[in-house]
């Protein structure tokens, strides 16, 4: 059975019409890569898998159930973790807090006791790196630093499904790099992820399969060499097939 | 002697003060605006209190605490009137509050009249002289009252899982909802603690000042300087602002006089917008 069953998801905003009939599944395990340029869909997928869009038609199940139209916090607590496209961390409170914070709050285990909540926090923290900054606050943070630390928030609470929107962006060529790297390990867990970027050769790279959206609809789907060799990819990404 | 009177009446006084806050903060922090009706939200608690003190003969703390209770309900209707508000901008809640503000002193005008009105109780005349200062029962009433209402929402923010979850909400109520925390119920606590707070220190405020139903604006001015000062989520901020604030106003009424009680006030105001983007504790660990 599928982890993420998307069933024709639609939205419409106004005229504008953002998804048409978009249906994919993500298998428990897998990392799946959803391509395509800007406008095409990607982030409005993700908004209404996490909750924070509702779709105009169309089903999200997670699990065999269906989660169309929860709130975020409820899908967070179903056991799928996301990052923002736009950094959003708690200013007020140091890494490890903020990591606390998603320990505490968004684990499908709820009310973890403090101590172990804190003691997933570090591991979490030591996945993505960032141990030796957990008493730094998190305004102090680089912008590369910050995305890692949305990264550990997300893990924290035990996800069972991962969803990263844009992980890697505006960050220096070294910095995703390592965001890739860490998620080839996380893969490596058996983690399940799916991940949302324009950057092409970068999720070819470290996704087992492509999904490729251009204005609202799929126009391709399957092996990562496949897709980015489509016809229709390449004439989304270059103007040209 | 003038130099203890002012630390002894002006820590009291200050206490109250963060009291006065301490819901302003929290509304703040879950509505992302000022509400320019907690003044009135205040005063209506002074008119339960008033009402409950002439009908049952209740004393400041039983009124306090009734009236606590009845404008917590508030946080219901609150909410419904933000959630229809899209997009919720600040300015737009803003601008509701502000019509709340003057709808209510209109309606309190309709209904208890211009008169200025003091909670009598038995122990209104009574006077404390500690260190040969006189302090007033009302006044210290209210200290305690509010010293007592502070601890317990500092133990509440920083111990229990909502209070956490609720400080996680006043700081990014979107992040909140990404990492598990139900961020309605969060906003429904945070302004029923809002209208709670605000109703118990009305009846408090009636055994210190003559309440009418057109002092709230400075009541909800001096909310505002102390949360600017003591920061969003922080009990402990607000009440220590509230003293420093309660013992500088007592200095400038004995030394300028009562004219200067509202220019401090504003100067103060002034001077905060200017130097302050955190409140007095906020560089300190948050848990």
């Amino acid at each position: 059975m599928a982890l993420l069953e998307v069933h024709r998801l639609s939205k419409a905003f106004g005229g504008l019409t953002a998804l048409r009939a978009v249906s994919f599944t993500v298998a428990e395990r897998e990392l799946l890569g959803v391509i395509g340029p800007n406008g095409s869909g990607k982030s409005t997928l993700f908004h209404i898998i996490g909750g924070v869009l509702r779709p105009s038609s169309g089903t999200v199940a997670f699990a065999g159930e269906t989660i169309t139209g929860r709130q975020p916090w409820e899908i967070c607590r179903l056991g799928i973790g996301r990052t923002p496209q736009i950094p959003m961390v708690f200013p007020g409170l140091t890494c490890l807090e903020n990591v606390l914070v998603g320990a505490a709050f968004g684990s499908r285990r709820r009310r973890l006791p403090v101590a172990r909540a804190r003691h997933e926090a570090i591991a979490a923290l030591e996945t993505v790196g960032l141990a030796d900054l957990a008493a730094r606050p998190a305004p102090r943070l680089s912008l590369g630093q910050t995305r890692l630390l949305e990264l550990a928030m997300a893990l924290a609470s035990a996800p069972r499904l991962l969803l990263l929107d844009e992980p890697t962006a505006g960050l220096s060529p070294a910095a995703v790099q390592r965001v890739l790297q860490l998620l080839r390990g996380l893969r490596g867990r058996g983690v399940t992820i799916v991940l949302v970027d324009h950057k092409l050769r970068a999720i070819a790279d470290v996704a087992s399969r492509l999904l490729a959206l251009d204005r609202g609809e799929v126009i391709a789907e399957g092996p990562s060499a496949e897709v980015t060799r489509h016809p229709r990819v390449l004439e989304a990404y270059l103007g040209e097939p | 002697m003038p130099l203890l009177e002012a630390l002894l009446a002006g820590t009291a006084q200050g206490l109250f003060y963060g009291l006065l806050a301490a819901g302003f903060a929290i509304t703040f922090g879950v509505a992302r605006t000022f509400n320019l009706a907690h003044g009135e939200l205040v005063l209506l608690g002074a008119y339960a209190g008033l009402w409950l003190n002439a009908s049952l003969g209740a004393g400041p703390l039983t009124a306090a605490a009734v009236a606590g209770l009845a404008l917590a309900l508030w946080a219901w209707p609150a909410q419904a009137l933000l959630s229809r508000i899209t997009p919720a901008s600040e300015l737009r809640v803003l601008t509701l509050t502000f019509g709340l503000s003057l709808l209510l002193q209109n309606l309190m005008l309709l209904s208890f009249s211009a008169d200025y009105r003091f909670l009598d109780w038995e122990r209104a005349e009574v006077v404390w002289r500690p260190l040969g200062v006189s302090l007033g029962a009302g006044r210290l009433t209210a200290a305690a009252a509010g010293a007592g209402l502070l601890l317990v929402l500092h133990l509440f923010l920083q111990r229990t899982r909502p209070g956490r979850a609720l400080r996680a909400t006043c700081q990014d109520a979107r992040a909140a909802g990404l990492m598990g925390i139900p961020v309605e119920r969060m906003q429904l606590l945070g302004l029923a603690l809002g209208g709670g707070l605000a109703g118990a220190a009305g009846p408090l405020l009636a055994t210190l000042q003559y309440v009418s139903p057109t002092v709230g604006p400075p009541l909800t001015v001096i909310a505002l300087t102390l949360t600017i000062a003591g920061g969003v989520g922080r009990a402990d901020g607000l009440a220590l602002a509230g003293v420093l604030f309660g013992i500088v106003e007592s200095l400038v009424v004995a030394l300028a006089g009562p004219a200067w009680r509202e220019a401090w006030l504003f100067g103060a105001l002034l001077l905060l917008l200017q130097g302050r983007r955190t409140g007095l504790l906020r560089g300190r660990r948050a848990s």
